[in-house]
């Protein structure tokens, strides 16, 4: 009833809600938070007894498998889409609280919210999202599709009469599509991301070394020396994790190639998707496409020399877009804007 | 941007130029770079020779650019910042979107936002005073009653039929009226009067007694002119509209006091019947003619008599019924009951009039 009301003391708020981080976009403010997605949930009374919300974002990623028995940190996304419902909504509330902290505080933030969706998504896990983001308070939500507000964050010219492709490498997902004329061409989600390169460290590293290590370590070695192409530069990191014979914490040392080798699978994963998109794009988007190339955003697209892997797999010109990782929070809020200016038939939303 | 600005002071050649000085540098031809990055060659020619309205948009011209820096040994962010100073003076680069400064997604407007929340309240707080001051009082006191009486306003809302008004309904003991007048009979060949709701009569008898103590006067003829006007001891007061029907705001009587009231719509000698009240005691008096006027809206004093003209029947409440006595035409009417009493009087069912 009172929710025009309560508009007006709340922002237009763009989230890209990732399966690693949460990113929040204020209309006319930019990005203002930038979070992991992660919550940890404490336990009082042991089994049965009432949950409650210890820490959310970068505070209860720093618990991820340092947990005592009463407390649990998860991740409630899964492969870019929810996990647990429950979960995510608690932690949608929390950031947007945490974004209207400057805001009249009289009334509950009742803003209105474009949300970033994989486009391989199906309609109950989009119908999910949306009431995730309605249970939190959002006063009215939009659903746009993550490659479209990945292209307009990176400034692409999707009204023109031309093929634009834009390569989205997410924590959970892989989203490729050929945008032209403000509309989806084609659209191609893959549930390779960020989590998986993560996944095939710890995997490789327990093959190799007997050695478990945890997703966090996995996480920073991949950001320290990850390479997605073979150079002449050879990184190296020391990590600690638990030798599987001896049952003691060991350390050792890893390189930029041993990594390289270890995330070749989900890396192949990628260029597939890549090539299947490039035979599936109408031959003349695909020629405008080899003229100017395609565009890398998300956090995949900070994976060292993986544009350098993409040219030579494809042959074609491949750029990361300025501040990759943000890409997609501030094209959704831009799609905001141009829903105002231009109405909501500008491009397809829900 | 100022670190820009700084970082294009380090290319006082140009980005482009700086781009070939370290591929020739390195002994690459502009060929080595089209294919190691995938491009035309007239491409490598446009940026180095910054012809940038040639390239595709702004987002490409950035990754081609970081691309051949970092390919030649360049540092990738100050190539692009270069280029950007250098064609922000020409103008003939686009604009890049660099979506995340504060002056292309418009900044913080935290006075705006502080003026419009200021506004939204004091507006908020002008709709709650005026939703406070539109609500009526649930009854009306016998000493707000009586506060407005020496005024001589009636009561805020007498006409309106929401409020709910209590009449003084406490008997006092009776006031000695000093010699009352005793209005005479009326005269004529109809004692019973004008239209005392009984059909008929009234068209038989037109002429009709109109007044007490001022001797008998010929009816008024319903047709007849002003010339023909009863006579009016006691104007009803005009003033203004809010008096609700304004024959309400008759004057205040006094103990043995004498008020005719007759409303100035029937000054045209539309005056039909006659209705009398004599108060043995204080009572709240209200009486509406048949079209709804309030003829009289306010507390008789004990030992007042008045005489209302108007046209039957007559709709009264007493709040002291015990204490007043009704007459029509002259005619006393009967009713029976004490404290609070509603009474039609003159109906044509209720045609059968007492004798006096």
């Amino acid at each position: 009833m009172f929710g025009p009301l309560r508009g007006i003391f709340s922002y237009d708020i763009s989230i890209d809600l990732g399966t690693a981080n949460t990113l929040i976009y204020v209309r006319g403010e930019g990005i203002v938070l930038n979070e992991p997605s992660v919550v940890a949930i404490r336990q009082e009374m042991g089994p049965g007894s009432p949950k409650r919300i210890a820490a959310v974002g970068a505070e209860a990623k720093a618990m991820l498998g340092r947990t005592p028995g009463n407390i649990v940190a998860i991740r409630p996304m899964k492969d870019g889409v929810i996990a647990d419902f429950t979960v995510t909504e608690k932690m949608l509330q929390h950031f947007i609280r945490k974004v209207h902290e400057d805001k009249f505080k009289l009334f509950k933030p009742s803003p209105r919210v474009l949300i970033c969706v994989p486009c391989g998504a199906t309609q109950v896990e989009r119908r999910a999202i949306k009431e995730s983001a309605a249970g939190a308070g959002a006063r009215q939500v939009f659903l746009v599709e993550e490659p479209m507000a990945a292209a307009i964050g990176a400034g692409l010219p999707i009204s023109e009469a031309s093929g634009s492709m834009v390569l989205d490498i997410g924590g959970g997902t892989t989203e490729i599509a050929v945008i032209s004329l403000n509309g989806i061409v084609y659209s191609n989600s893959v549930r390779i991301g960020g989590d998986r390169f993560d996944e095939s460290i710890i995997s490789y590293v327990r093959r190799n070394y007997g050695t478990l290590i945890g997703e966090t370590t996995a996480e920073r070695i991949k950001q320290e020396i990850g390479s997605a192409f073979p150079s002449s530069e050879i990184r190296e990191i020391e990590v600690r994790g638990r030798n599987l014979a001896e049952g003691i914490p060991r350390s050792f040392t890893l390189n930029s190639a041993e990594i390289l080798e270890a995330i070749q699978e989900p890396l192949s994963g990628i260029v597939s998707a890549v090539r299947t998109a490039l035979e599936q794009t109408p031959p003349e988007l695909g020629a405008d496409i080899a003229e100017r190339g395609m565009v890398l955003t998300g956090g995949g697209a900070l994976l060292r020399d993986i544009d350098r892997l993409l040219m030579e797999e494809t042959g074609l010109p491949v750029i990361v877009a300025d501040d990759p990782l943000t890409c997609v929070a501030r094209g959704g809020g831009r799609a905001l804007e141009m829903m105002d200016e231009h109405g909501g038939e500008i491009f397809a939303m829900e | 941007m100022s670190e820009a600005s700084t970082d294009a002071g380090s290319f006082p050649q140009g980005a482009g130029a700086r781009l070939r000085e370290a591929r020739m540098a390195k002994g690459l031809s502009p060929d080595d770079i089209a294919a190691q990055l995938y491009l035309r060659v007239t491409l490598i020619h446009d940026i180095e020779n910054e012809n940038l309205e040639r390239l595709p948009p702004p987002p490409f011209i950035t990754g081609y650019l970081r691309n051949y820096a970092r390919l030649v040994g360049v540092p990738c962010e100050q190539v692009v910042y270069a280029c950007e100073a250098n064609s922000s003076g020409g103008g003939s680069m686009p604009t890049l979107a660099n979506v995340s400064s504060d002056e292309e997604m418009g900044g913080r407007r935290t006075p705006v936002k502080a003026l419009t929340a200021f506004i939204v309240l004091v507006l908020m707080v002008l709709v709650s005073v005026w939703w406070l001051g539109q609500e009526k009082p649930a009854e009306l006191t016998p000493e707000m009653l009586s506060a407005q009486n020496a005024v001589g306003t009636p009561p805020r809302g007498a006409a309106d039929s929401n409020t709910r008004i209590t009449p003084p309904v406490t008997p006092k003991p009776p006031v000695v009226a000093p010699a009352p007048v005793v209005p005479k009979p009326p005269v004529g060949e109809n004692p019973a009067g004008l239209n005392s709701g009984v059909p008929g009569e009234a068209s038989e008898n037109p002429d009709a007694p109109v007044e007490e103590g001022s001797g008998a006067e010929p009816a008024l003829p319903t047709t007849e002119g002003p010339a023909e006007e009863p006579p009016v001891e006691v104007d009803p007061p005009t003033s203004g509209e809010g008096a609700a029907s304004a024959p309400a705001a008759a004057p205040k009587p006094s103990s043995g006091e004498t008020t005719v009231v007759v409303p100035k719509s029937l000054r045209a000698g539309e005056a039909q019947a006659e209705l009398r009240l004599e108060m043995a005691e204080d009572c709240w008096t209200e009486v509406r003619d048949d079209a709804g006027r309030a003829l009289y809206f306010n507390v008789a004093k004990a030992g007042s008599r008045l005489t209302l003209k108007g046209t039957a029947p007559f709709k009264l409440l007493l709040g002291n019924a015990a204490g007043s006595k009704v007459y029509l035409n002259g005619s006393a009417f009967d009713y029976s009951g004490r404290g609070v009493v509603r009474l039609t009087v003159g109906k044509a069912s209720d045609n059968k009039v007492p004798q006096p």
